[in-house]
This record gives structure tokens, sequence and C-alpha cells, in this order.
């Protein structure tokens, strides 16, 4: 195996390629690939960078930047070890292999090509064709090392490159993900292990994208130091010292954008950076018209996943924004390949080869062709995590009298401003989508409310007309319609739900990648589902971000359609790269809380059954016993109470099913009658815990009660209310530790102001100051009754608040030991009218 | 005083015949079929006169509502409920039964104060002494009416 470097310093136009060249053989690296683009590689032709790459003894590996045109032109002496063919490319494989070029083609996150499954076919049509193999896009891609090990006489070059997903896989974000070799998530062990046990004898090229290391010097050292950690390296230099600078700027390139001028665009910038996205686009349209004085300044996003560019804004804005397909045959087509600072270019001549504006819009060229503009300067915005992703490109038609006065290295530089405010941008919104994902969490306990209000959040931040979500199956064979925003006309009765690889959505399970359009309409796979949103008239601009779980298994997608227009941004439909990364940051919020939710309400529906298969036999049994109770021949000649026995177990049976029952459903629901506190609900729950009494020596005597002559009748459930009696009933006799003399309940029946009170008081071991209202949470058990073995699920106290809050009604305690107090508040208007059911607090 | 006669439908056949039986203790006739086939097979022949219906709402769909969505019998009880409303459109309906969640149960029905009471709440005779207070309230109902 052969280990080469790749450069990282696109966009600096370099004097002198040696230093840089001296670094990468010192340490002992045999080939290099460059970042950069032809003419910006510090030689003059490609005679001079053999030279001085024979001279350090490095294999030319590739030349990743420009367009291939250029590249074409500029490599006609030489062969590197590959030539990269980009998307746009691809119908030029046959005649680059005539010419001698190796071509390749790198599956990766920017191309509509992103995975495995989507290269094979390229593959197979083409025999010339190869592919780079690049660890962290692979990674993102959900493919395995496994599978590009099975076609690795295919594969040019394997990229080495770690990432982590901390910044989520969609196209604007992914690419800040990329770490330092060895603190991702990739896993070393495995592939460099398959790597050295298959003997693999083609290029391993580290390649390092992420701004953790100063300079090229201490980043080579790095991934020196790395590889010998593995074995891969020998070289010891590590005290290598610089003594050549090697990004020397050159003056030929420099002339000073005015101190004031770059001073008020760098202002205007920042400031943009706090706005959501489309605010954030005008004002940096407006900083551009106000540092070039310029008839039109327009803003394309380029979606290089879907291959497509979108008019953003324009200012003034004088024309409708639209969609074009990226072509090379387009100016701002050309500024993204040559991923270069395109200035004044001359309108007024024909280029060969290229052509202004697209016929598809025919009122994009006529408006401003009006301006009658002569030159043009296109800016591209590069993503700050991954230079080889243009995020998206500053069209500036300057007016005839100015003479750009700012050279391409200073665009390059204010363009940092504006990625870095870009990278700000975005991060607000979506860390602030991602707060707001976990606070719904924190107050929403169902699967339906959660996912409600998620798709309102998604609504809101997007602002799109329709949301839905679907969700994978338990099987994982169909993705299922969960649910959407009413009114937004959203599923059809087919669309229930999809298969892998079926219609739109269903292909956006299957690739694990988003999907953006302007128009699903368009779309090839749109007609493998008869209605996907057929219903709407006109373009449907649909957006789908696939959320997967911690493995990158796909859990569920996000769905939205139609953008809304707004004064600066006409175009309804048009979704762009920002809105992927914002929905996958939800997405990536919202799996964990719904994995709970899922969870828990599958434990919740599997209890209830089991539940509802318990009650079928115990209704017999209590009917049963009834009549045997009710036998007065039977019960003379029994000397003792055996059916009493009997009713009273099938109680404390009931009692439990009930609480399953209530801790089964989401909303407790009251059916509330005219019920005597102390006649129809003390009683009946004295007794039914008489088992429970009995079987630790407790007398039932001691249950005290009084005589509740203050309250009257009360409209509330009776059978509720003796679950909240016999709960606390029982708890007093569970913690009195099987101490017949400690056991002592008295309940009383108060009316206190515009409260009716019920009081418990008894004399057990009393409850900690800390705990006065944790005892009520659900689950919640204190460490006595772990350390006693005292059995239950900590649901007690829960239930009873849950039922007294259902009657509009508080239960606290008043105090704390000798005696322990409880006392439930129920409203007075319980004595005139049932309930009235209170909205949620959430 | 002739004796009155009660509709009872249900086809859980041990349990039923302990409310039966409690039911005829109380001085009721019951008129009963398991299912709900053989149930409207009876009405439809003798439509016998009834002062009030029990129905259950988990049953076996049987013949007459296999094509319905009765959830796999789930919701038979639903079904039979609008049919026996139209042939004893003044008679009152206790509703019987396992289901659990009564709230959402009388949300499906779309009738407010449907009387629905759980098995497991009331076993056999404390059933027959609710049902009585309940007629005895329908009927000063109907003569204040």
């Amino acid at each position: 195996m052969k280990i080469g470097f790749k450069t990282r310093i696109w966009g600096i136009n370099i004097d002198n390629i040696n230093p840089v060249l001296k670094i990468i053989t010192d340490f002992g690296f045999q080939g290099v690939e460059f970042s950069q683009r032809p003419d910006s590689l510090g030689v003059n032709n490609i005679n001079e960078l053999s030279e001085s790459l024979k001279k350090h003894n490095l294999s030319f590996l590739s030349l990743t930047c420009g367009t291939l045109i250029e590249r074409r032109n500029f490599l006609r002496a030489i062969r590197p070890e590959y030539f990269y063919l980009k998307y746009g490319d691809l119908a030029s494989i046959t005649s680059l292999a005539q010419e001698g070029f190796k071509p390749v083609f790198h599956p990766g996150v920017f191309t509509p090509i992103r995975g495995l499954s989507e290269s094979l076919p390229l593959l197979e049509n083409n025999p010339e064709l190869n592919l780079i193999c690049d660890t962290a896009h692979m990674t993102i891609a959900g493919d395995s090392f496994r599978s590009y090990m099975q076609i690795i006489d295919r594969v040019s070059a394997i990229h080495i490159k770690d990432w982590s997903p901390e910044f989520g896989r969609s196209g604007p974000r992914f690419g800040r993900g990329f770490k330092k070799l060895g603190f991702g998530v990739i896993d070393w062990d495995y592939i460099i292990g398959e790597i050295k046990e298959k003997n693999y004898e083609g290029w391993l090229v580290i390649e390092i994208e992420n701004n953790e290391e100063k300079d090229l010097l201490s980043t080579v050292r790095a991934c020196a130091e790395w590889l010998s950690t593995y074995g891969l390296f020998h070289n010891e230099n590590k005290y290598y010292i610089v003594k050549q600078p090697i990004h020397k700027i050159s003056k030929k390139y420099y002339r000073k954008c005015p101190a004031d001028i770059e001073a008020s665009f760098r202002e205007k910038i920042t400031e943009a950076s706090t706005k959501r996205p489309v605010n954030f686009y005008t004002q940096v349209a407006k900083a551009y018209s106000e540092l070039i004085p310029s008839k039109l300044v327009s803003v394309w996003t380029f979606s290089p996943s879907q291959d497509y560019l979108g008019l953003l804004i324009c200012y003034p804005p004088i024309i409708q924004t639209g969609k074009l397909r990226r072509s090379q045959d387009l100016l701002t087509g050309i500024a993204i390949d040559r991923q270069a600072v395109i200035t004044e270019f001359d309108l007024s001549i024909k280029h060969p080869g290229e052509k202004y504006g697209d016929s598809r819009e025919p009122n994009l060229p006529r408006k401003i062709q009006e301006l009658n503009p002569r030159k043009m300067i296109s800016i591209p915005i590069y993503n700050s995590g991954n230079q080889n992703y243009v995020k998206f490109v500053i069209n500036v038609f300057p007016k005839d009298d100015m003479e750009p006065s700012i050279s391409v290295n200073e665009m390059y530089k204010l363009s940092k401003a504006v990625t870095i405010a870009a990278d700000f941008m975005l991060d607000s919104v979506c860390s602030l989508a991602v707060t707001k994902v976990n606070l719904l969490a924190s107050k929403h306990f169902t699967v339906k409310e959660f996912l409600q209000s998620v798709m309102r959040l998604v609504q809101e931040t997007l602002k799109c007309e329709g949301v839905g979500i679907f969700i994978v199956n338990r099987t994982e064979d169909k993705l299922e319609y969960y649910d959407s925003i009413p009114g937004t006309n959203f599923c059809h009765e087919d669309e229930k739900y999809y298969l892998k690889g079926e219609g739109l959505t269903g292909n956006v399970w299957k690739r694990n990648e988003p999907l953006l359009t302007t128009d699903c309409l368009e779309e090839s796979e749109y007609l493998g589902k008869s209605a996907e949103f057929s219903s709407s008239p006109g373009p449907i601009g649909v957006i789908m971000v696939p959320f997967r779980t911690s493995k990158g298994i796909v859990m569920g997608i996000i769905r939205c359609n139609n953008k809304k227009s707004s004064p600066s941004f006409t175009m309804p439909n048009l979704f762009i790269d920002d809105d992927v990364a914002i929905l996958d940051s939800i997405g990536q919020a919202l799996v964990p809380h719904l994995q709970i939710l899922l969870e828990e309400s599958r434990r919740a529906k599997a209890l209830g059954k089991l539940t509802h298969e318990l009650i079928f036999p115990l209704v017999a049994i209590r009917g049963a016993a009834e009549f045997i109770i009710r036998n007065k021949e039977i019960n003379n000649i029994l000397d003792y109470d055996y059916p009493g026995d009997i009713w009273s177990w099938s109680e404390l049976m009931r009692r439990l099913l009930g609480g399953v029952d209530i801790y089964s459903y989401e909303n407790l629901s009251v059916s509330a009658s005219r019920t005597l506190l102390l006649s129809e609900v003390i009683i009946p729950a004295r007794k039914q815990v008489a088992m429970l009494a009995r079987e630790r020596g407790f007398s039932l005597k001691r249950i005290n009660y009084h005589r509740f002559e203050s309250v009257p009748a009360l409209w509330i459930d009776r059978n509720q209310f003796q679950q909240v009696v016999f709960n606390m009933l029982s708890n007093t006799i569970k913690y009195c530790f099987d101490d017949p003399e400690r056991f002592q309940v008295d309940i009383d029946g108060q009316k206190s102001g515009t409260n009716y009170l019920i009081k418990f008081q008894d004399w057990g071991p009393g409850i900690k100051e800390e705990l006065k209202e944790t005892i009520f949470i659900e689950g919640f058990r204190t460490n006595e009754a772990i350390e006693h073995n005292i059995t239950g699920q900590g649901l007690g106290l829960w239930i009873v608040r849950q039922i007294v809050e259902a009657h509009n009604g508080t239960i606290e305690v008043t105090n704390l030991k000798n005696p322990t107090e409880f006392t439930i508040r129920l409203p007075i208007e319980l004595s005139i009218r049932p309930p009235v059911k209170q909205e949620s607090q959430s | 005083m002739a004796k009155q006669t009660l509709l009872l439908i249900d086809d859980e056949k041990l349990v039923t015949s302990y409310y039966k039986r409690a039911l005829e203790d109380a001085g009721f006739d019951i008129v009963h079929k398991y299912g709900s086939d053989s149930t409207f097979e009876l009405i439809e022949k003798q439509k016998p006169e009834i002062v009030g219906i029990i129905l259950d709402i988990m049953m076996v769909p049987g013949d007459r509502y296999k094509d319905d969505p009765t959830t796999e019998g789930l919701r038979t009880g639903y079904f039979i409920f609008q049919d026996i409303t139209k042939i004893y459109p003044d008679v009152p309906i206790i509703i019987l039964t396992n289901v659990s969640n009564i709230e959402a149960l009388s949300v499906e029905f779309g009738i407010r104060n449907l009387l629905i009471v759980r098995k497991i709440d009331y076993p056999p005779y404390e059933f027959v002494e609710f049902l009585k207070k309940e007629f005895e309230k329908f009927k000063n109902n109907t003569n204040t009416h």
C-alpha cells in the first residue's frame, strides 16, 4: 500500500508549491493530491509541477478542483494516478479513458450519487470507471467498508477521513463533522485491519477537512503520528521546522479594499447572521451591493445533492425568484464548478461554450438584460466544513462606471466572513429548533401530542404549508403514515404506507437521504405511488428528511410541502439545503424522545391488553363469589368467612387492575355521579383493604372515620375515589412494617372555605421534608420501601393525584410525621355539578 | 303484575349466565340468545315486548356483521346498537361490558349520558340493584315529559 496526502488550501493562490511538497515528503508520504485549481498551484505550467514532484519524490495522484476542461487542458503532458469526474461530467468517461486518463467518481454527500448502491450501476456500465472510497462519506451514506472491500479492484484510492454526526448529515452541515483522525466515529481498527489483511495495494490518501490544526505542518505531523500508531508509518521526523512561508500571497493579485468599506461590509454580514435564512440572504445581497456599487445582486442557493440552483434573492427585488437546473452553460454553474470567483466577466462578448441565462426561465434573463449589465462577478460561498461544496453563489452586476476595485483574493477573504456568518445563522436556527424539540418533549407525554407539536414547530420554522410524519413499522417492512398537521390534506387513503423504494417517500427511506424538489410531479420516481400530493393545484415543492436512530437506521421521515411566499421570497416551492439542515437537526433531536414515547406507548398497550385478559376471569370469579356470599346455607356450614376472603382478594385484584388501567390511559376520564363519600367510597374501600390488613395482623377497627357531616353528596367518580382511598389505606398498611401497634388511620371530611377537605392521618414512619412532592411522581419509590422489600411500582400516590386532579382538586402532605397527614382538597362546585375538564396546563 | 322482560345480548356464556340468574332472581324475564345472529333471528320472528336492553360490546360479529369494521369483534356491540335502536326506538339500553375506557366508548357511540357499566365494577346482584334504580329514574323522566 502507498500513502498519500491531500492538500487543502483551496481558495488561496500560492506563490510556490515547493515548501508544501517538502513538508509532505519529509514526513514520509509518497504521493500528493491537490484540492487546488490549476491556476492557483503556484506553478506556471504542468512541466514545472512535474519537476517539483520529481524533485520531492512524490507521485502525482490527482487534481480535485476546477472544471473538467480546465483540468484536462492543464494536464496535457502528464497523467495523474486518477482523474476526478464530477456528477455532470460522467458523459466524458470514455473520451478521457481514450486519452489515457483513469477516470474516477467520488460518491459523496455533495452529489446526487451518495452511496455505493447508486454507484454500482455506474461501474457496471462503465468498465473504465473506478471509485474513490471516502471513509467519511461512506459512513454518512450508511455504507460499510466491507462492501467497498468486495469491489476493491475498482477502487482507485481510499480517502482516510474521520467524521462525527454531531452536526447531522445535511448538506450544509455534515462537513462540520469532519474530525481529526481518531476523534470521530469511524472504526479505524476495523478499516486499517481489513486494509492490512487484504494486502491492499492501492493508495491510502489522508484527507483532513477540519480547521483544528493551525497550519499545514502541524496537520501533516498529526496525520503522520496517527498513521504510526497503526504501524503504517515509521517516520520519526517530528521536529521539522518551516523555513519558508507557504501561503505568501502574491502582490500581483492583491488590491486592498478600503478599510472603512471593508469594516462596514463585515458589520452588515455579522448583523445578518442573527437573522433567519431568508432575511440573512437578503442582507448579504444588500451588503454586496454596497461593497460593489451595482445594478443588481442575486443570491443563488445551490443544492448539490439535488443538483439544482435556486435563485433565492434579488437585490433590488426586480425579478421573481426561481429555480434552474445546474448547467455548465450557465455562468453561475461555472462559478460552482470552478469553485472560484469569476470576476469581470464581460457579458458583451460571446464566450464559447458558455451562455448567459437559461431558456427555461425566460423572465430571468430578460429582466436582467433590461438593466443592460456589462459585467458580472460571480462569487461562490463555500461550505466551511467541506470546501468541495459551494453553498451559495452571489452574482454581482456592477454599475457601468464602476471598475471593480477589489481583487480576487480580497473577495475570497470577504467571502470567508460570509461563510462564517452563514454557519452562525444556520447554527442558531438549528440549535433553537433543537432546544424547542427538547422543550416540547418535556411538555408532551404522548407520541401523538409530541409529534403534533414538533410538526407545528417545523411548519413555523420552515414557513411551509403541510407537514407530515411517517414512521417505519416494527417489522421494518413499511413506512407508515403517522400523522400530519390537520387540514393540510396530506395523505391519501393509498398513501397510508410506503414500501421501501416506493414513490418519492419510499425512496427517501430506501436511500436514507433527504429529498428536495420544487415540483414533485417532475420527479421520475413520483409515479411510483399513485397519489403523492396530487390533490394540490400547481407545482408541489416537497422536502423530505429522514430521521435516524443512533445506528443511522431510518426511523421515520418528516415530509413538508409548499413553502409559503414572503415579500422578498416569492417562489413558494423553493426549499433549500438550509431547510434540510433544520429538519435534520429537528429529526436528530426528536429521535431519543420518540423512542422512549413509542416504547412507553407499546408497553402501555401490552399492559392494557394483559389487563383486559385478566379482567375477564376476574369478572367470572366475582360473579361466582357473589352467589356464594348471598347463599346463607353455604355460609352457615363454613367456620370461617372464606367467601368473604375470595371477595376481598378479588377487590384487591380489581384495584390493581384499575391502577393499570389508569396507567395505560393518557387522559383520565371521569364518569361522575352524585356519591356519598362515607357510605359509597370510604366504607367500601376499607372493606377492600381488609385482606391486606388481615395478612399483617392489623385490625380494620384501627381505620377510623369520622362522620363527614359537613360534606354532602359530591359529583365524583365513585370507582376512582374508592381507588384513592384504597391506595391511601394500602400505603399506610404497607409502611407500618408489620407492627400492629403502630397501625392507625383516621379519615375525616370537612368543609373549609371553597373546598371540601378529606384528611388521612397515620402514625407510620413519616415522610421526609424533601420528599413531600417527589412521592407523587410516577414510579417514585422511597429508599425505605426498597430496603424493606415493600411491593409496588411507585404508582399509588401518582394515581391518587391523577384522580384528584381530574376532579379539579389537589392533594398534598400537610404534616410530615406523628401524624403523617395527607389532605385532599375538592372544589365546592362538586356538590352541584360534575367536574369540568380543564385545559392541560402545558 | 306481569313480569317485565329484558333483552340480554352477550356471548360470554358463563358470566352471562350469572347475570341472567341474578336478574331472574329479581323477578325479570330474560330473553337471551348467544351472539348477534340468533338474537336478531329471535327478535325478527317474535318481536318480544321488552322494557330494557342489556348489551355487551365485544362479541363475535357473526354472519350479520362479518363485513362491517368491527375490529375483529371488538366493536360488534356498536353495530348491534345501531340496528336495535331502530327496532326498539324507545326502550332504554344499558351497555354492560368489559371495555375499560368508558369515556372513549361513549365518544364512539356519540351519545351523551349513555349508560355504560363495567362488569368488573358491578357483579351480578349489584348490577341488578343498579339497574332497578336506573329504570326507576328512566320511568320518572318519561312520566314527567
